[in-house]
């Protein structure tokens, strides 16, 4: 009888290392991919062949995690020891991770993964951006905050520049796309959020990297199409700082004004927008954007004296001159050339007029293109909040 | 009241008795001569005889040497009686003259008569010492226990930085003196027990009468008496015997060296037992908040106090999971450490030989033997254990890529966590949990470690001590106990005792 317990119980315990256990694995034995970089593949395509219409070029970087660490003392680590990048083809992104599995000591992991670069080629071709991403969605492995970003030109570049300050290229692109200094680039744009806008059919942007000689720049942005959710365009910095303002997305900017003989640097500090519509005419609806701007003086070469109001005045009327031409680019680029609604102005319209949003929906920013031939004014209403520490630096 | 156990030993003697429970003979040589053949003779036996006066009377005086105070015996018991000038005391049955010498002639308190050879045993065995009279069938008992004992020190187990610096020593009358001191309150109730079978230890079952619940009274008592067993070295055998359930990791009575713990617990509505030869006191009943309770909370200011609570309750869920939880974010689920410290784990661990379960195992054992070795170790070789377990095998086995650098912190933090409780008893349930949740979190994961905190949960709920539910006051919920969880409210807020003792009295103040 006892021996029967005995052997019971064992059987009992022996179910636990049984079914434990199974999704077991060292830490060590994970390959960290943290970046993806997805190029047009070469490969040779028959025309109406069921065996898939596109081919990828895709470039994984992995850290090595021994090249990251900081040796004692000797600060000079070599960058191409913390990660290699490993460039494959396929059809599908799970081939091609698994063909990588066979060339990598490791085992490719991607709950690390931080970007993901498009290549222009590959976002412009019909549907190729959305088939790229649904990997990275479908699988739960990757997060929903994986950035992701249209490279100018080819991606795999993006992932082969030297970093300078971090220890991978990935790691690099990731600190500048945080830095909210600057309305230059478009704010980070990440799979989640993506994924939302595919779903909604709403045209979009999405971030921008250039990479020229090993260099990397963000500037900019990619206008991605609501219904086909290919690339149609870039914006260039001037059109992005615009799109900054408009989308009240700024954090921080500098917009230099010629006061006098001399430039005065305005340091854009908080954006608040409200749009008001007339709907009198529902074809041809009228937006009115009102933005307030919130800034500081903080580098002024011109000498008056900034506690006058006439000179506040002066220069407030100044900065909201460049907000308008800025804008005004913007609204150029999108309404009429690009005919994109990347404004939020189509979402605006189905928050608050969700009857007039139901009409215009369907060719809302295809076809008869409503938002391309709605009235858009802006109005922005600069202040100075601070001039600084002092008044003057010199008396001239 | 105290209870006289039989003693079951059925050895014979010359005569046939069986035990020694018979009266005294009225030729005092005889019980003398029946003491020394059934104690065989000790060399530590003294027996002295004395004359009454001159009255011709003979008086046999029986200590055991080293166990009495020799000053009293030799100024307040011989002295008396040899320098005995009153009339001849002549009565046929002499029991008359020995109460008359109790009453009249010894100007000592603690003197009775007993008329059992059993007794005077027990008495002289204890320290006292014996008095025959010829033609008496009647002895007398005089109280001289005085012995050399441990000067009251500083407790050692449980120290504290703000409260009183006496602890308990192996004497029980030093120890009741010490509540006594506390508590001078006419309903303190110090009932003595002589427990075991053998050797008959004295046990004190402390309460405040109109505070404590009848039936924890009733019911401590019920428990004590049913113990059996030769002798109770120390209160662990108490403990053991009358816990609630002996399975359990987790500590149902509390021990304690500390005077003022005690006394306050009394005043809570628990109850204490000291018990003879051990400085370490028992209360009862407590629940687990009691694990996170040092006297020391009370004495300062209660913001600091709920702060160094909560920084317990932390540490004590560090001590116990650290380790589980780094296995099963290591082994598991990778995606849940942050990539920057991912990295850096994957990049120590890289060269390491070990899965992080057994190298886990590996630098808890080691840190367990230590451990051991430090508290057996003789005080001036005690530094060493610290100088080689510290910095040989933890920097060695680093620099030797057997155990990677984060597994040694994990380990020293656990160890660390776990010295914040206050109560040494509780420590080492943290010690037991971890490695179960080791276990766990090496075979599930998140998972195992979350079953496990289950498993945990439910065997706590379950568990009562005394009657106390032991997760009382948070199950069952008794929110005017929240006030002493975590938070220490400040003291004039804590106005009533404890909920969950149930107490006949409820105020702590009046208005």
């Amino acid at each position: 009888m006892r021996k029967r317990y005995a052997a019971i119980c064992l059987l009992l315990w022996s179910v636990l290392p049984l079914a434990g256990c199974w999704d077991s694995m060292e830490l060590e034995q994970r390959g960290f991919v943290i970046g993806v970089a997805i190029d047009e593949g070469n490969a040779p395509l028959h025309p109406n062949h069921t065996n898939g219409k596109q081919s990828f070029k895709v470039t994984f970087q992995e850290v090595i995690p021994a090249g990251l660490k900081q040796e004692g003392g000797s600060g000079s680590s070599l960058a191409g020891e913390s990660y290699f990048n490993v460039t494959l083809e396929g059809k599908t992104m799970l081939s091609i991770i698994a063909k990588m599995s066979t060339m990598t000591s490791r085992t490719p992991f991607f709950e690390h993964l931080k970007l993901i670069v498009v290549s222009e080629k590959v976002a412009q071709s019909d549907y190729g951006f959305a088939n790229v991403l649904d990997y990275f969605l479908r699988n739960n492995d990757a997060r929903r905050n994986v950035s992701v970003m249209v490279a100018k030109g080819e991606a795999k570049s993006v992932l082969s520049t030297v970093p300078q300050g971090e220890k991978t290229p990935v790691m690099f692109i990731q600190s500048i796309s945080k830095n909210q200094d600057t309305y230059r680039m478009v704010p980070e744009t990440r799979i989640g959020d993506i994924h939302e806008y595919l779903l909604k059919r709403q045209s979009f942007v999405i971030q921008k990297v250039t990479s020229k000689d090993s260099s990397i720049s963000l500037i900019g942005g990619g206008i991605m199409d609501g219904i086909k959710n290919n690339l149609v365009g870039f914006m260039d910095e001037m059109e992005t700082a615009g799109f900054n303002f408009l989308r009240e997305g700024i954090r921080g900017g500098v917009l230099e004004v010629d006061v006098g003989d001399n430039l005065v640097a305005y340091k854009v500090e908080q954006v608040s927008r409200r749009v008001n519509t007339d709907l009198s005419d529902p074809s041809n609806p009228k937006f009115t954007i009102e933005l307030w701007v919130e800034g500081s003086i903080l580098e002024a070469f011109e000498r008056r004296d900034y506690l006058e109001q006439p000179t506040i005045e002066e220069i407030e009327a100044k900065v909201n001159e460049s907000v308008q031409r800025l804008v005004n680019e913007t609204l150029n680029k999108t309404q009429n050339q690009l005919k994109r609604d990347v404004l939020g102005v189509g979402n605006h319209l189905k928050e608050r007029h969700p009857g007039v949003w139901k009409q215009l929906e369907q060719e809302w920013d295809t076809g008869r293109n409503y938002f391309a031939n709605s009235d858009i004014q802006v109005k922005a209403n600069v202040e100075v909040r601070r001039i600084g520490s002092v008044n003057n630096t010199e008396r001239r | 009241m105290k209870r006289n156990l039989r003693n079951k030993n059925t050895r014979t003697f010359e005569d046939g008795r069986t035990n020694d429970e018979f009266p005294l003979e009225a030729e005092a040589q005889r019980n003398v001569n029946y003491i020394h053949h059934r104690l065989h003779s000790p060399g530590d036996l003294m027996t002295k005889e004395l004359e009454l006066g001159s009255t011709g009377l003979t008086c046999v005086i029986l200590n055991i040497d080293g166990m009495i105070d020799k000053t009293l015996i030799h100024q307040h018991l011989m002295r008396p009686i040899i320098e005995y000038d009153g009339p001849a005391l002549d009565s046929p049955e002499g029991s008359a003259a020995i109460i008359r010498i109790k009453d009249e002639v010894l100007p000592l308190e603690e003197v009775h008569t007993i008329s059992a050879m059993h007794e005077a045993l027990f008495a002289i065995l204890s320290g006292d010492t014996c008095l025959f009279m010829e033609g008496s069938r009647r002895a007398l008992v005089v109280g001289s226990k005085g012995w050399e004992s441990r000067a009251i020190e500083e407790p050692q187990t449980e120290s504290t930085i703000r409260g009183p610096k006496d602890g308990f020593t192996e004497d029980i009358r030093t120890n009741s003196s010490l509540i006594r001191r506390r508590l001078i309150d006419p309903n303190l109730r110090l009932d003595s027990y002589l427990i075991g079978r053998r050797s008959k230890r004295e046990v004190m079952v402390a309460y405040i009468d109109d505070i404590v619940s009848p039936e924890l009274v009733t019911e401590v008592k019920r428990r004590l008496l049913t113990i059996e067993i030769d002798d109770i070295e120390g209160s662990g055998y108490i403990e053991q015997w009358i816990t609630d359930s002996f399975l359990s990791p987790f500590p149902q009575i509390m021990n304690t060296e500390r005077p003022d713990r005690f006394a306050a617990s009394l005043l809570q509505g628990r109850i204490g037992l000291i018990v003879d030869g051990t400085p370490f006191q028992l209360i009862m009943p407590i629940s687990i908040s009691d694990a996170f309770k040092s006297p020391e909370d009370y004495y300062q200011h209660w913001l600091i106090s709920s702060l160094i609570r909560l920084l317990r309750y932390i540490s004590a869920f560090v001590a116990t999971f650290l380790p589980g939880f780094y296995i099963a974010l290591a082994e598991y689920h990778h995606g849940m450490i942050p990539s920057n410290i991912a990295f850096s784990i994957a990049s120590a661990r890289e060269g390491v030989p070990f899965p992080v379960f057994i190298e886990a195992l590996l630098m808890e054992s080691t840190l367990e033997i230590l451990r051991e070795a430090g508290v057996r170790l003789p005080k001036p070789i005690g530094q060493t254990i610290g100088i080689v377990g510290g910095l040989v095998i933890g920097e060695a086995a680093v620099s030797a890529g057997i155990v990677s650098p984060v597994m040694v912190i994990v380990v020293a933090v656990t160890a660390i966590a776990s010295f914040t409780l206050p109560s040494y008893t509780f420590g080492i349930v943290t010690r037991i949990l971890r490695f179960f949740i080791m276990v766990a979190a090496s075979v599930f994961g998140l998972f195992g470690v979350i079953l496990a905190f289950l498993v945990i949960c439910i065997h706590l709920v379950n568990l009562k001590s005394f009657g106390v539910p032991y997760l009382a006051p948070i199950s069952p919920l008794l929110p005017r106990d929240w006030k002493d969880l975590v938070l220490r409210a400040p003291v004039t807020l804590l106005r009533k005792r404890p909920q969950m003792m149930q107490t006949k009295d409820e105020d702590r103040m009046y208005d």
